[in-house]
């Protein structure tokens, strides 16, 4: 593993089973690695396994089979005990503030809580929450309000300021802006891209909104069914999709302005997600695809080709944005 | 003030006369005000807003939370409860005044004249009865006189029309056993199958995924080809450029701007509106930031003197902190509350 | 230990000011009711040193007298006497100290085993959640009295043992509450941000779980408090509570349902000292509990009045 490489992740499945009922694949074998200060982006529908992979690398879960490693260490069975000194590498921020900040705390003591934690908190941390809280835009007047009495973007910014008290490497981001409104949201993500420039700080992001995801993911994984179906850099992907699944979500994106309207070729993602207990055979995405082939029920094509670029699909066809979604869109 | 019926379709305080086209006006509102007691007395979540709906066209009201957008509609409709919220002014369905309509009249005009799509399908389903009962109910409610068999084949017709696979089988089902994507369409189906004139659709896409939105954004194209109006409610400008034909764009209580939805992109007259456009990343332009808008919408029971929006304005003058800008014809059919809007076509 | 107590005195003063002034700050109601606790609670434990008549001694001849009235002796007796000539504001103070000390104990205890095993079954989920689910069943189904009897019989009745047998199966109340809370505590982003920061999960419950399950275990407490008291009545009634000579307010209310025709004033009396213990419990604590309403939560995003 090259010394940047502070995640990587090795064919990681998970299963779930509700009491006796038939086991529902999230994630299957999924791979990929997160370097120093760059973003990676995970996207795709809700059931796609995103959130679950987060929730895997952020080692809230045990995943089935597969291998989860911080810089170098493989934590995959680790315990409570053994993880506590290696928890401040990777810390999360979660899609829902409200849910996501005890209701009881004052912001002060929500961002002092990892330092106390990790037994790192002493008279001299005491500016350094205040710090923190300056850091993602509160004031000290914030410091002594509890959570209730802020709004949704003074929230996340809490959470945001909980998340960087440890001095992450990584911060796994699960849907970050997606409860927020437009404004609100571009403040936060270049909030994002602040921290990243000034901290060197690398992110997971998970994301079902792909114009975010281009806005700030310098590569990506589009995930269908618990797999990934195509990864690359942000440029290549979007410059030139290939598996039909992306060409799908790019095409269903609303278009900027009204003159783009009806000018690409419709809607390229049939119908909706298949079963994850019940996956279709050979090439999952097969029953949605518009370019499936009869060979495709029969093997399940792999990941192919250079990191830079590469998808799972038995018939690739690079497009451009243009030909999937009209000139102007 | 309660009820005064314009005598023109003239909105008040805007001097755009709607009736420049031809077309007519399916909805008319001026002048509403929805008043809520608060800690510190009454306050307008909603503040004077005037605008039409026209025949065969798709408005779009756009907003961030607090701008008042989904109280508009609500009210509208007579869904605001009353013992928090005082309404004033006028909402004219063809010849019916929605605002002091009694509860009789509503209810025969919600469902029959006015479909309503909300943004959770879950609460406009119910968990206890089949699709097909359901759909049954929407139907018998508005005429009692249709057969049974009527009923069953306009309900598999229903639900084909809004393109849900196996429709007959479907009608047997519950709510739960339908996918988030297929519960939406079933209560789209639901609000369309009296063919109402006007289909309202507060945030019918903000839970949805990217493939399902844009399979509701063309169910709603396709009402509007079968001869309905649609009104949006949105925060989201993105999915008005995919769908709407006009947009009112709403901010702290008031319309602060409303034009032709090429119109707003192109020649934005007002500063909120350009910000929250710059504020949307882009697929197809990688931007290095995002400009945005600065600050956060004002409280309900905190908005600033003068123009509501001016703490978080790039172009505030002293104008713009002492007098109310009003909505005013910044080009055809297209007018913006702005006393600088000359600045952003500069 | 006189030392300590010396050096805290003032330290105690201040607190004692702090405290009054923070329940005054809830309003009438509340404070109203805190009073009327503490008079109750002040009233039960100096009644052996007030100017009373000994509520063990009989006079057969001041039998039955209403309110205010005086005896043969001479002596008043302001809330009347029993069958028994007792006087019954004596025995009502004295019946408060019993009363009191086994509703509180035991509802202390039905807290204590309840939210234990609660938390153990919500947060930890697995068989451990199954064996208290099955256990909260079968507590519902059996009868507590049917349980008592038993026990009592073959250990015999005493103070302890009855606060120990009305806590140990009055659990449920607070379980099965607790349980279901914690169920949807454990799943919230915080407590997961807590482990990312590497608490243990006894910190977590320590510091997330615990603190939010407060107001609906006061509120649980509260009202337990109240049947509590009943319930000792009715045991007192079968012989399994206390025993005369001594007194409670719930053995009054059982001895006094024989002279509710001819003299219901003997139910009257320890029953409204009963409703204003119990009220006063439950408007007490309603301003510690009120801060915890969920609805509150979304709604301070509504469209019509946006968080700060």
């Amino acid at each position: 593993m090259a010394e940047s490489e502070i995640l990587e992740v090795q064919d990681l499945t998970k299963d779930f089973r509700r009491g006796r009922g038939p086991v529902t694949r999230a994630v299957r074998g999924v791979s990929f690695t997160v370097r120093q200060g760059e973003t990676l982006a995970v996207v795709g529908e809700s059931g796609c396994g995103k959130s679950t992979t987060a929730r895997l690398v952020a080692r809230l879960m045990q995943p089935t089979s597969g291998r989860v490693i911080y810089d170098g260490v493989d934590v995959t069975r680790y315990s409570t005990r053994r993880m506590r000194p290696l928890r401040p590498l990777v810390q999360m921020v979660f899609q829902d503030s409200w849910s996501a900040l005890d209701p009881r705390m004052t912001c002060r003591d929500i961002v002092a809580e990892p330092l106390r934690v990790q037994g790192r908190y002493g008279r001299a941390e005491r500016g350094r929450v205040d710090e923190l809280l300056a850091r993602v835009g509160l004031d000290g007047r914030y410091g002594d309000r509890t959570p209730a009495t802020l709004s949704g973007g003074q929230r996340q910014r809490l959470s945001i300021a909980r998340a960087l008290a440890l001095e992450p490497r990584l911060l796994v981001l699960d849907e970050p802006v997606s409860a927020l409104d437009a404004s609100i949201q571009a403040q936060i993500l270049t909030l994002f891209q602040d921290l990243q420039r000034d901290l060197g700080i690398a992110y997971l992001f998970i994301s079902h909104d792909l114009a975010v995801v281009r806005h700030l993911a310098d590569r990506l994984l589009v995930m269908y069914l618990g797999q990934v179906v195509e990864e690359g850099t942000g440029d290549a992907v979007f410059g030139a999709p290939r598996h039909p699944y992306t060409h799908g979500l790019l095409s269903a994106v609303p278009v900027d302005h009204p003159s783009a309207r009806g000018q690409g070729p419709g809607r390229l993602a049939i119908g909706e997600p298949a079963d994850p207990t019940n996956p279709p055979s050979g090439c999952v995405y097969r029953t949605r695809c518009y370019r499936a082939a009869d060979s495709c029920a029969e093997t399940a094509p792999v990941l192919l080709g250079p990191a830079e670029h590469r998808e799972a699909c038995a018939f690739p066809q690079a497009r451009s944005l243009v030909e999937l979604r009209g000139p102007a869109g | 003030m309660t009820a005064a019926p314009p005598a023109t379709t003239t909105e008040p305080g805007t001097g755009i006369s709607s009736s420049s086209s031809a077309s007519k006006n399916l909805l008319s509102v001026s002048d509403l005000t929805v008043l809520f007691d608060t800690p510190v007395g009454p306050r307008a979540a909603v503040d004077g807003v005037s605008f039409d709906v026209r025949d065969r066209e798709i408005l779009g009201l756009v907003g961030e939370s607090g701008s008042g957008k989904s109280v508009t509609l609500s009210s509208i409709m007579g869904l605001t409860r009353s013992d928090s919220a005082r309404i004033e002014g006028s909402a004219r369905l063809g010849d019916t005044e929605l605002i002091s309509a009694d509860e009789s009249t509503l209810r025969r005009i919600r469902g029959k004249d006015v479909g309503m799509v909300f943004q959770n399908p879950m609460t406009a389903l119910n968990p206890v009865r089949t699709v097909g009962a359901q759909l049954a109910d929407a139907i018998r409610l508005h005429d009692r006189t249709v057969s049974r068999a009527e009923i069953r084949e306009r309900s598999r017709d229903a639900l084909a029309d809004v393109g849900v696979p196996a429709p007959q089988m479907r009608l047997g089902q519950y709510a739960h056993e339908l996918s988030g994507g297929l519960q939406q369409r079933v209560a789209i189906a639901m609000a369309l199958i009296n063919a109402p004139g006007l289909v309202i659709a507060d945030e019918p896409t903000t839970a949805l995924d990217v493939t399902v939105q844009a399979q509701v954004l063309d169910l709603l194209l396709a009402a509007r080809e079968r001869g309905a109006s649609v009104v949006v409610v949105t925060h989201d400008l993105g999915v008005l450029a995919e769908v709407a034909d006009r947009v009112a764009v709403m901010y702290a209580g008031r319309i602060v701007e409303i034009g032709p939805v090429a119109d707003v992109i192109d020649h934005v007259a007002h500063p909120y509106t350009a910000g929250l456009r710059a504020s949307l990343p882009r697929l197809g332009t990688r931007m290095e930031r995002l400009t945005g808008i600065g600050g956060a919408p004002p409280l309900l029971v905190d908005r600033p003197t003068g123009c509501a929006f001016h703490p978080r304005c790039a172009h505030t003058e002293t104008v713009c902190t002492t007098d109310r800008p009003e909505l005013r014809p910044v080009g055809d059919a297209h007018a913006s509350a702005c006393h600088r809007w000359e600045v952003l076509h500069g | 230990m006189t030392t300590s107590l010396t050096l805290t005195a003032p330290a105690r003063v201040t607190s004692l000011r702090s405290v009054i002034g923070s329940i005054t700050r809830y309003g009438a109601v509340a404070t109203v009711s805190w009073g009327v606790l503490a008079l109750i609670v002040l009233a039960a434990l100096v009644a052996p040193l007030l100017p009373f008549y000994d509520p063990y001694t009989q006079n057969l001849g001041g039998a039955y007298l209403p309110m205010f009235a005086r005896a043969d002796d001479g002596t008043l007796h302001l809330l009347g006497t029993d069958s028994l000539g007792v006087d019954t504001l004596s025995q009502l103070l004295l019946g408060a100290r019993l009363s009191l000390v086994i509703a509180v104990g035991s509802v202390l205890v039905s807290a204590v085993i309840g939210v234990t095993l609660g938390v153990a079954a919500g947060y930890l989920g697995g068989l451990i959640d199954r064996f208290v689910v099955v256990m909260i069943d079968v507590s519902l189904a059996v009868p507590r009295v049917l349980f008592m009897i038993p026990v009592v019989a073959v250990l015999g009745s005493s103070l302890w043992l009855l606060i120990l047998l009305i806590g140990v199966t009055g659990w449920v109340v607070f379980a099965r509450v607790v349980r279901t809370q914690v169920l949807s505590l454990r799943r919230r982003d915080y407590v997961d941000a807590a482990i990312m920061m590497g608490s243990g999960h006894l910190a977590v419950v320590r510091r997330h779980i615990l603190p939010n399950l407060r107001s609906s275990v006061v509120v649980l407490a509260s009202l337990d408090l109240g049947s509590v008291v009943v319930m000792e009545a009715g045991l007192s009634y079968l012989g399994l509570g206390v025993q005369p000579p001594q007194t409670s307010w719930g053995l009054m209310i059982e001895q006094a349902q024989d002279y509710i025709v001819t003299d219901p004033r003997l139910l009257i009396v320890p029953s409204i000292a009963l409703v204003v213990l119990v009220l006063a419990i439950n408007l007490g604590t309603r301003p510690f509990t009120a801060e915890f309403r969920p609805g509150r939560r979304r709604g301070a995003e509504s469209t019509v009045l946006p968080g700060a």
